[in-house]
């Protein structure tokens, strides 16, 4: 439960001016924090296997577009591994090294890694706080680290996308 | 009208002429304005009440299967980190059940007619206690204000009106002695009825502010792409259940093979 609060307001008995109180309403602020991710979850596409063979997921993320892609042919994605990726990816070890110069060897070697995992490591690693290092993200021309909290968020994309 | 003598206005009457409209425009705002914040309040508290009925209730499901495996794990393998955490989750559940089934999940949608807004709006504007004139018109004042809040929130038109009937009758409504006297009261009441207003916008802000306001924003944006949050939120909790139960289970066996 957060320590975020709420307003209440109640009327003074035998006054006709309104208090204002603070009281914990975690509960509330769960809520908003959960529907936040919901509705950002919203502006994933999961693309299917293309012309090309291409199998992945279109991310519309803090106003950027991500394409995660991999070839179907070479690393058979299907969505059960994919599901494991995703908590793989949550669980903080990987440095995800997508559409780089050999984008399929190395997406290989992580999603077969990746399905070694269990499924459900997602919510026991938010639990237990695993810490969680720092991602990183190539992908067509961009090139950035995820933060703890930023690689928790695409954690549950993924796992959103994968339903 | 020829021969008619008018009598022309003295400075201080056509002074309290202009503080009577004064007084009138600030009166009609302040009603807008109460009538604004007791709905908001309202509609607040209403949502509030859908929210902790569909979701929070979920919540407190969830956090329920969380504290029995933390105590599970605690018992599988005891040690004081394990107790602190098992305590934790259960305090967690203890009060997540207690704000998802409290007094505010009982709130049930407000939807007041025009009528009873328009009733309501009258008896702000006449009644509010900020426009009183001493302290027994204020506390008599209060007393109705109080009624008519009850009677808006429970939909109530008839009693609206006979609280409207009723302060209209009392004797104690009859404006006080001399143009002086009069010109201070309402001076006054201006003054006060100002003061009333600000504090209302203010309390307006920070309503709108509130956690539950955003919430409610987040609801309607949804709304507006096709969608029903609450029912989403639901269903996500839902699956979080699912998979702890699953979770629990999984323990549960352990424990028993170790036994």
């Amino acid at each position: 439960m957060t320590d975020e609060t709420k307003l209440q307001i109640t009327r003074k008995e035998g006054e006709s001016s309104l208090i204002l109180s603070k009281v914990r309403s975690g509960l509330i602020a769960r809520g908003r924090k959960d529907a936040e991710v919901l509705l950002t979850t919203r502006t994933i596409e999961l693309r299917d296997t293309d012309e090309e063979g291409h199998f992945g997921f279109k991310l519309q993320w803090k106003g950027t577009t991500l394409w995660f892609l991999a070839g179907a042919r070479e690393i058979q994605l299907d969505v059960e591994d994919a599901r494991k990726l995703a908590a793989f990816l949550v669980k903080g070890r990987a440095n995800l090294v997508w559409d780089s110069p050999t984008p399929i060897s190395v997406g290989r070697q992580w999603c077969l890694y990746a399905a070694r995992e269990i499924s459900d490591v997602y919510p026991r690693a938010r639990e237990r706080d695993v810490p969680r290092r720092r991602v990183r993200v190539h992908c067509v021309n961009y090139k950035w680290h995820l933060l703890p909290s930023e690689l928790d968020r695409l954690g549950v994309l993924f796992r959103e996308a994968l339903r | 009208m020829a021969g008619q003598i008018i009598r022309r206005l003295k400075p201080e009457e056509e002074e309290i002429l202009r503080k009577r409209e004064e007084l009138a425009t600030i009166r009609a705002t302040l009603a807008e304005r109460e009538l604004e914040l007791v709905d908001l309040r309202r509609d607040l508290a209403a949502f509030e009440g859908r929210y902790l009925r569909q979701v929070g209730t979920l919540y407190a499901e969830l956090d329920e299967w969380k504290a029995r495996i933390s105590e599970l794990r605690a018992r599988l393998h005891p040690s004081a980190a394990a107790r602190e955490h098992a305590q934790q989750a259960r305090e967690q559940a203890r009060q997540t059940h207690e704000e998802a089934h409290g007094k505010a999940s009982e709130t049930r949608d407000f939807k007041p007619s025009p009528d009873l807004k328009r009733l309501y709006r009258e008896v702000a504007r006449r009644i509010h206690p900020d426009l009183a004139k001493d302290s027994a018109d204020l506390e008599r004042r209060t007393r109705f204000m109080a009624e008519a809040n009850r009677a808006y929130e429970a939909g109530d038109a008839e009693a609206l009106q006979r609280i409207l009937d009723e302060y209209h009758d009392g004797a104690d409504t009859v404006e006080g002695e001399g143009i002086g006297a009069e010109l201070i009261r309402i001076i006054r009441q201006i003054s006060m009825a100002k003061a009333r207003v600000a504090a209302i916008e203010l309390e307006l802000a920070t309503l709108r502010q509130s956690e539950i306001a955003n919430l409610k924003k987040q609801a309607e944006v949804r709304e507006q792409a096709g969608g029903d949050l609450l029912a989403e939120l639901a269903a996500s909790v839902r699956e979080q259940i699912e998979r702890t139960k699953k979770e629990y289970e999984a323990l549960v066996k352990v424990k028993v093979n170790l036994a």
